[in-house]
Formats: C-alpha cells, sequence, structure tokens
C-alpha cells in the first residue's frame, strides 16, 4: 500500500511538490521561533544564575507595613546577635518634626549602636560620633536642607515631646539615614521615654540560610538588594512573551495544517473516487489517501525542520552583520524533535478530519459510486 | 448581481469556510503580533521619558542610557544654550517594591513638574523639602494598590540599601513613567549606589518654536566645549549646594554624551533590534507563511466551485467579468474576515492583558495600546492577501472557451491537457 502511494505522488510529481512548499515555512516558522525562544530563554537564564544575591538583610516585626513602622523588644535583638550572624545593627526609627532656627522639616529620628553603624554603612563622619544624651548627628540630607552646621542646636518633636540636641557631627552615609538625625540608642530610650527598649528594625549579614529561617519565626526578613529578584522577575516575563508568542504561532500552523491537508485530500480525491470505482474496499481507498498524506506530512516536517535551522542562522548571522543585533538561536535537538512530531501530528490530524469527510460527500453527489 | 450569484456559489461549498477560517486567523494573528510588539516598542522608546519636545542627554558610552553618570554640574551649562527651556537632572534606580521590580526614578521635583506636567490624580506633589516621600503612577498604583499615605519599602537592585517612603500622591503621564516611582535625586542616587551631585540623565524641554534636534546638536557642541575647559571646569556653585562635600565627578574633561529626542529608542533598536522596520519584518514573515495557507484554501474552495463557475462561463460569462467578480468576492471576503479576525485578537490581547500582562522590564505594557496602527496594517495585509490569491485562482477561468469542452478548465485541472 505504502509502494502505491508513493508511486501515486511520485506520478504527480508537480502536484506533490507544490504541497510539500506549501506545508514547508510553516514548519520552518515554528522551528525558526522555537530556536530564537530557546537562545533568548538560555541566555535569560544563564544571566539569572551569574547574578549574586546580597548576603545583607533586614529583620523587622512581621505584620508590620515597613520597618520603620516595627516595633519589638531589645531582646529580639539579642537573640539575632546570638544566631550566628555577623555585623547586627540595632536600629530604632520614628517620625520627628525637625526645627533649626525658623526652618523645619518633617524627618525620621533613627537611635543604633553608633559604632556598628558607622561601620556598617561605611559613613563619613564630619564632626563627631553623638555620644552624650543631648548630643545627635545630622544626616548630610538634612544638614543642607536646615542649613545645619556642627556646633547647631535643633529641636526636635517627636511622641508630644519637644527636646534640644546639639548636632556635634554630620554624616553621610549615602543612604536614607541622611535626610535623618542619628541618635545613640540609650540617648533615645532617654529622651523619648515610650521608646524605652523597643526597636524597629535590625541589620545583619549572614553568608548562609540557617541562621534566617531560624529568624523568621515572628520576623520578616527581607534582603537588603533586589538584583537576584529583579533577574528572576525579567526572566520571567520573557518567558510569559515568548509564552504567547508560540501560543499565536500554533493557531497560525493549525489554521495552515487544515488549509494544506484538506487540499491534499481534496486532490487525491480523484484517485480515491477511481479506487473505489474499480472496487476497492472503503478502508483500502482511505488507507492509500492517509499514506499519501503520511508521506506528504513526514517530508514536509523532515525539509520544514531543516529550512528552518538554514534560515534562523543564515537571518541570525544577517541580523548581526547588518544591525549588530544579537539574535543568538540556540538547536536544542530534544525540542526540534518535539515540534518536528508536533507539526506532523498536526498536519497528519488535520488530514485524518478531512478524510473522514470524503465518503460522506461522494454518496451524497453520487460522482463517484 | 454576478457578484451575489458568485459569492452564494462560493459560499454553499464547505471549502469557503476554511479560507473564511484562515483569514480569521491570520487577520488576527497578524494583528496580534504587530500590536504586541508595536506596544513594546512604544513603551522602549519612551522609557527615558522622551516625548516631542523633551530631549535626553545620557552618556554615550554607558552600557545602557539608563546605566550611565553625568555629572550634575553639567546642568548649567545645558541651561545657557539656546532653546533650552526646563532641564531636568534625573537618577534611574532598579529596585524591588514587594518583590516586584520596579523602576525609581530620582528627580529634582520642581524641574520634574515643571518638565512633565503629570496629572495629579490622589495626593499633592512632591516637594523640594519632602524627605521620606514619593510619587506613585498611576498603572504601578494600581497594580499594588498603593494610596496616598501607603507605606513602601523599596529594596535598591544595585546597592544594597532600603528606603522607605510614604507615597504622597499618585499621577498620570500617559507614558511610561506611570509604572514608576518618583522620589527626590538624592533618594535615588542612594538606591542606584551613585555619589550625591551625579546622575543617570538630564531631560530637557525645548522652545515650541525650536526644533529639538537642532537643540540637540547645539547641547552637544556646548558640552564639548565644556570639555574642553580644564578639568575641574564644572560649576561648583552647582554641586547640591550645602552639602559638606562634592563629588569627585564635577569635571566634564573627556565626556562623551548623547544628545537625542530619541536615545532610548535608538539604545533598544541597537542592542535587541527593537525597530519598527524589525517589527514590521517579523509581522510580514509571518503573513507571508500564512499566505501559502490563504492561497491554498482559496484554490480548494475554487476548485470545489468549478462546476457551477464552469456553467457561468458556458452560459456567456465571459472570463475577464468571471476572474473579475471572483477577485472582488474574494477581496470582500478577506475584509470581512479580517474585520472579524481584528474582535479574536483584541479578544486574546484582553485575555492576555488579564491573565498574562506583557511587562518589558520595569514596565507593564498594554498591548492593546497599538492595536488601532495594528489592526489597520492587518486589514491591509489580509485584504490585499485574499486578492492576491483569488487573482492566482481565477486564473483557471482565463482559457478561451471551447465550446465542444463544457468543463475544460476543470477537466484539464484534474486530467492533464484534454486537448491532445
Amino acid at each position: 500500500m505504502l509502494s502505491i502511494a508513493v508511486k501515486m505522488l511520485l506520478r504527480h510529481s508537480e502536484r506533490t511538490a507544490i504541497t510539500i512548499l506549501m506545508l514547508v515555512p510553516v514548519v520552518a516558522l515554528l522551528v525558526s521561533s522555537n530556536m530564537v525562544t530557546s537562545g533568548y530563554l538560555q541566555q535569560a537564564t544563564a544571566s539569572v544564575t551569574l547574578v549574586q544575591p546580597s548576603n545583607s538583610y533586614i529583620a523587622y516585626q512581621t505584620g508590620s507595613t515597613s520597618p520603620s513602622s516595627s516595633s519589638f523588644s531589645y531582646d529580639a535583638f539579642v537573640r539575632i546577635q546570638a544566631s550566628r550572624v555577623s555585623d547586627a545593627t540595632p536600629v530604632l526609627s520614628f517620625q520627628s518634626l525637625v526645627a533649626n532656627g525658623e526652618s523645619t522639616a518633617n524627618s525620621s529620628v533613627l537611635a543604633t549602636d553608633m559604632t556598628a553603624f558607622i561601620a556598617a554603612r561605611n559613613s563619613t563622619v564630619y564632626g563627631e560620633l553623638a555620644a552624650a544624651g543631648s548630643q545627635v548627628d545630622a544626616g548630610a540630607i538634612i544638614a543642607k536642607m536646615l542649613d545645619i552646621k556642627v556646633g547647631d542646636l535643633v529641636t526636635v518633636d517627636a511622641f508630644s515631646q519637644t527636646q534640644t540636641l546639639t548636632v556635634v557631627g554630620i554624616l553621610n552615609s549615602t543612604d536614607q539615614s541622611d535626610t535623618g538625625l542619628i541618635v545613640p540608642l540609650s540617648s533615645a530610650w532617654a529622651l523619648w521615654p515610650q521608646t524605652t527598649n523597643r526597636l524597629s528594625y535590625v541589620e545583619f549579614v549572614s553568608n548562609d540560610e540557617g541562621p534566617i529561617s531560624s529568624i523568621s519565626g515572628n520576623m520578616t526578613v527581607i534582603r537588603d538588594e533586589g538584583i537576584d529578584q529583579i533577574a528572576r522577575s525579567f526572566d520571567s516575563q520573557t518567558a510569559g512573551l515568548l509564552t504567547n508568542w508560540t501560543y499565536v504561532l500554533f493557531a497560525l500552523s493549525a489554521a495552515a495544517a487544515i488549509a494544506a491537508a484538506s487540499r491534499v485530500v481534496t486532490e487525491v480525491s480523484q484517485e480515491y473516487n477511481t479506487i473505489r470505482a474499480l472496487g476497492a474496499k472503503l478502508s483500502t481507498a482511505r488507507a492509500l489517501v492517509f499514506y499519501e498524506l503520511l508521506i506528504i506530512s513526514g517530508t514536509s516536517v523532515l525539509v520544514g525542520i531543516s529550512a528552518g535551522i538554514v534560515s534562523t542562522s543564515i537571518l541570525g548571522t544577517l541580523f548581526k552583520a547588518i544591525d549588530g543585533l544579537p539574535l543568538t538561536p540556540s538547536i536544542n535537538p530534544v525540542q526540534l524533535l518535539e515540534v518536528g512530531v508536533a507539526s506532523f501530528l498536526l498536519i497528519l490530524g488535520a488530514g485524518s478530519i478531512s478524510l473522514a469527510w470524503l465518503p460522506r460527500k461522494i454518496s451524497e453527489t453520487g460522482e463517484a459510486l | 448581481m454576478i457578484f451575489a450569484k458568485i459569492a452564494k456559489i462560493l459560499g454553499s461549498k464547505r471549502a469557503i469556510f476554511f479560507l473564511a477560517l484562515i483569514l480569521l486567523i491570520t487577520s488576527a494573528a497578524f494583528a496580534v503580533t504587530s500590536s504586541i510588539l508595536l506596544s513594546v516598542e512604544n513603551t522602549a522608546s519612551g522609557m527615558l521619558g522622551e516625548s516631542g519636545n523633551t530631549i535626553v542627554i545620557a552618556q554615550a558610552n554607558s552600557r545602557a542610557p539608563f546605566l550611565g553618570t553625568l555629572p550634575l554640574t553639567l546642568a548649567s551649562s545645558l541651561g545657557s544654550v539656546p532653546g533650552v527651556q526646563v532641564v531636568s537632572p534625573e537618577v534611574f534606580a532598579p529596585s524591588t517594591l514587594a518583590n516586584q521590580p520596579v523602576m525609581v526614578r530620582g528627580v529634582n521635583p520642581g524641574s520634574f513638574m515643571e518638565l512633565q506636567r503629570p496629572t495629579i490624580l490622589e495626593g499633592s506633589p512632591l516637594a523640594s523639602n519632602d524627605t521620606a516621600q514619593a510619587m506613585v503612577g498611576e498603572t504601578l498604583a494600581r497594580q499594588m494598590n498603593l494610596h496616598p499615605g501607603s507605606q513602601i519599602t523599596i529594596v535598591g537592585g544595585v546597592r544594597a540599601t532600603i528606603a522607605q517612603f510614604t507615597v504622597k500622591s499618585v499621577f498620570s503621564t500617559g507614558t511610561p513613567l506611570d509604572n514608576e516611582v518618583i522620589v527626590p535625586l538624592w533618594a535615588g542616587e542612594w538606591l542606584r549606589g551613585l555619589s550625591y551631585s551625579i546622575v543617570s540623565i538630564f531631560r530637557i524641554e525645548v522652545a515650541t518654536n525650536d526644533s529639538p534636534s537642532h537643540v540637540a546638536l547645539e547641547v552637544q557642541q556646548a558640552v564639548q566645549n565644556a570639555s574642553a575647559v580644564a578639568p575641574g571646569g564644572g560649576n561648583q556653585a552647582l554641586v547640591q549646594p550645602g552639602l559638606p562635600f562634592t563629588s569627585h565627578l564635577t569635571a566634564f574633561a573627556g565626556l562623551d554624551i548623547e544628545a537625542s529626542p530619541d536615545v532610548s529608542s535608538a539604545f533598544f533598536s541597537k542592542t535587541v533590534g527593537l525597530s519598527q522596520e524589525n517589527i514590521l519584518l517579523i509581522s510580514a514573515l509571518v503573513f507571508v507563511s500564512m499566505s501559502v495557507a490563504i492561497v491554498c484554501a482559496l484554490q480548494e474552495a475554487v476548485f470545489r466551485s468549478r462546476n457551477e463557475l464552469g456553467t457561468l462561463r458556458t452560459i456567456g460569462m465571459s472570463s475577464r467579468r468571471l476572474s473579475w467578480n471572483l477577485v472582488l468576492v474574494a477581496t470582500f471576503l478577506g475584509f470581512l474576515a479580517s474585520i472579524a479576525g481584528l474582535l479574536l485578537g483584541w479578544g486574546f490581547l484582553t485575555l492576555v492583558a488579564e491573565f498574562s500582562p506583557v511587562q518589558i522590564a520595569f514596565y507593564a505594557v498594554d498591548p492593546r495600546s497599538a492595536f488601532l496602527s495594528a489592526s489597520i496594517y492587518s486589514v491591509l495585509m489580509v485584504t490585499l492577501a485574499s486578492f492576491a490569491a483569488a487573482a492566482i485562482s481565477s486564473l483557471r477561468f482565463r482559457q478561451p472557451l471551447i465550446v465542444y469542452e463544457m468543463t475544460i478548465p476543470y477537466l484539464e485541472s484534474d486530467l492533464g491537457d484534454v486537448s491532445e
């Protein structure tokens, strides 16, 4: 049966070639898109694995909207410090109204272990570090905004209590602490008794996940650098976009497969009718057309895959040469096999559906029998 | 009349539904592809905040325009260029907010508001004395349910630091900026890991009666002139006055900048090939692949109607008239199917926007934003393809009619040359 189908296809070689040529671009488009998307995804995934996340963390009370609004006892800091982390720095943060003469600004007070704070943030100190109860260091930005200089007296209004403090230094940490006033933790607890023994968050460094999971009981721990999250997110965005694109391509391929397979069946219907008229069984006639379809689908897929690989490689080289475009298609044999089998089944399936309609049509029109 | 008759003949065959289906899917696929790619390109090309009369100054030899560094002191040189109305120094800080990537833009509130003129939807605009306040674009605010008063913790993507802000307002610009968090300039500098007095870009608003391209050239020239001055030639007075320190990057010597209304567009075109031309090329490749299916389906429809069409030919209709009407019917069908395909495409894009939103880097892309222009391309292409396919298929009826061969096209098609 297969040899008869081959002979019939060869007898109408021009028609067979045209049909195959119609199917080849569809398969080639699928292969080409698969190669380009694989290349992009491989690059994106490789970029994600190259990203080294930071080992700096912030722990604050679970349920708080932000680290600054969190509040927990100093004992929690002691537990964190004891859990194999390094450079643990306690921070108490609260809102305040800061005034220097006539100038005022809404700012925050950061109460901390001054030595640990300066070391962790690589701060530059202009003047001295606050030590006594009424001493304060001003962040570089708030100092600029309120024209604060070393030696100035500033008033700090927080928790309905106004305190007058002496600025003994200006700190440039190039972070958010530059917009606030920095005081020793003990000073803050003494000046604003509502804050006694309370902390907002703890900054620490940890090189392994063990301590993080032990801290995470009733504390939220966040990494203070999001590059790994950004990379992972970009990776998933790319994958999502390419998946949508693949859906569109499969819809196109399915439509093209239906059209082409239907044409194949229509064209061989004359031979089908002749065989039926000569007394062949319905199953024999159908099998012959099915074999023809099988050969056409197989050939189209093989040629399509080859055409897809060659055209993508050529286009990739051309794009790179002309635009400097980094189009790096990837040949993944397993994926190519999957695309090939999917295309083959798609064409064969569409043809089989058209084939199923043939006998009914013949009996209705009476063309063959 | 003949048009209706031929339409009725073709419409009575099952093959015409195949053709309509192919045309519909092709139109939808073309519209979806073009729409997604065009909207991504629109977003990418406006990412830095360029518009008709706004040009961007970026470091020319940086890996990307938003990764460059420029001295803030350059602002005075830029401000003195004729035609420049507003200079807005800005810092880009890729960051995360609630584990989602967001782009934070550090700005000088006054210059930013004057140049961008955003519509404040809720709250009040950022002021120069705000220390821990931020403005949030409406798209981001909607995605993350943010309103004035919301507390946000931004984690630096480049430098290990966090910054906590209170949302002061939600704004709308109708540009990719609606996906960003706008903070004071120094906050952008912390999160980006830059020293004070260094920025990523300058945006310049050009007077309405000046050409942006001309002003961009003038700006290039002004910076070159400033670069020629001895190292340290920057205006030290402008280095964030009042700060008890200065930046190392205050000199212009050796500074290489690019000034253009199309900085990000050129960047994305160069690095990822995201240009209008390439987008149309990709869409055209899809279309060419599908045109084979259109020709196939139309030929089958004509083939199945060969007897009826042959009858029309034998009762006296000229081959020209028959062919022409066939082409008209197919073109009209192509037009209708392409319009229907647009509805299908719109539905697909709505599903995509709802369940799998398109995101390019930090910016949400609504693929429906470019649907109008994509639709025009789609309808034109599909209708033209139908016309071309019909013209090819109608060749079947262009042979001269021989009286004793009533259905000669049919016989020739099926049995070869019957005249021998």
